[in-house]
């Protein structure tokens, strides 16, 4: 150690721990305060309850095919109505949302027919990594427009 | 429904019990984690978040943590981290500056001389002292401060805080050799003698 090191070494190490500000416990109380009065879906996945972090994730992957039998049915019931009785407005709009459905049942179908299922398991694959990506580039826009805005000044 | 729905209901006693508890935890580490994130930030409102932030991670496991001897390691851990998110989000990476530092700042400079006790007029007193030392950390850019800290405070050694901070160990030798020059400097421009400093 060179006289210098040696010198400041001892000086650092009797420095004495920096008191926390007057008010500092008080405030953390509140921030904990607060944040326990916010609903559970506002708060981190990590924080829901056990029983809805279950229920989420089944719910979520389940809801493509069932949104993809819906519009079939629906379709299917419409094409049917069109034949028994003339469309009204509403039937009308309804009737192009089940083509739409119906038009990506039968893309889908084409697709699983068609594609090799290796490029789809890939195109699965990379559209989750995209996901992911862009879920990521959204936490981090989040946390630093959104959560961090008191220390804008630095 | 809150968090507290799920799992087991908690009376208001043990729930009362917890924030005892837990301010108990807060006001025996407070200090400790407050001073990390202010020697090492050198700035004392950023402190004062990271510090906030630091205890309500460590409320979301305080049932880990409450009867742990490494709880004062955990939180150092965080704060640490903490602050180098700060320093990386809200500043330029101290890497960076450290790279455009002029060259005749170099680490073959002469060390500082300290005034010889005698010729300081005031006795400087111990809280006084301790409070010039404190300036004069923040004093020191960013580049300079983190690894001094990290080495002198945290006892860090020279590999790990390389590591940490992503830069060579020549580089971070180097730096902790600067910023022990600018700290005797500023400390010696501020009348503090070395024996002083000593006593």
């Amino acid at each position: 150690m060179t006289p210098l090191e040696s010198l400041i070494d001892a000086t650092l190490r009797k420095q004495p721990l920096r008191r926390a500000p007057p008010g500092f416990e008080a405030r953390v109380l509140q921030l904990l305060a607060q944040q326990a009065a916010r609903p559970w879906w506002l708060q981190g996945f990590n924080r829901w309850p056990k029983s809805a972090q279950l229920l989420f994730l089944p719910l979520a992957i389940g809801c493509v095919p069932l949104l993809f039998r819906a519009a079939g049915s629906v379709t299917a019931l419409l094409q049917s109505a069109r034949q028994s009785a003339p469309l009204s407005s509403a039937q009308s709009a309804a009737s192009t949302v089940g083509s739409l459905g119906h038009a990506a049942q039968t893309l889908g179908d084409l697709v699983m027919r068609e594609i090799p299922s290796v490029w789809i398991y890939g195109g699965v694959g990379l559209a989750a990594l995209l996901y992911a990506a862009l879920f990521g580039l959204c936490a981090a826009a989040f946390r630093t427009l959104v959560l961090t805005p008191q220390h804008a000044q630095y | 429904m809150h968090l507290s729905d799920d799992d087991t209901v908690q009376s208001p006693t043990t729930e009362g019990d917890r924030n005892a508890e837990f301010t108990k935890f807060m006001r025996k580490y407070q200090d400790m984690v407050y001073s990390t994130a202010a020697r090492l930030s050198g700035n004392d409102a950023q402190a004062e978040d990271i510090a906030q932030e630091v205890f309500l991670r460590a409320h979301g496991r305080f049932e880990e943590l409450k009867d742990n001897p490494r709880a004062a390691g955990w939180l150092k851990t965080v704060a640490t981290n903490l602050t180098f998110t700060h320093l990386t989000r809200y500043r330029k990476r101290w890497v960076f500056f450290s790279q455009l530092q002029p060259k005749d700042e170099d680490s073959d400079a002469p060390e500082h001389e300290f005034p010889a006790a005698d010729s300081v007029t005031d006795e400087v007193q111990d809280e006084e002292r301790h409070e010039f030392v404190e300036a004069a950390l923040r004093a020191l850019p960013d580049h300079q401060r983190v690894p001094l800290v990290l080495f002198h405070f945290e006892e860090m050694p020279y590999e790990e805080i390389a590591s940490k901070l992503r830069v060579s160990l020549p580089k971070v030798k180097t730096d902790i050799h600067r910023a022990r020059q600018a700290l005797a400097g500023i400390l010696a421009r501020r009348g503090i003698s070395a024996t002083q400093l000593e006593s």
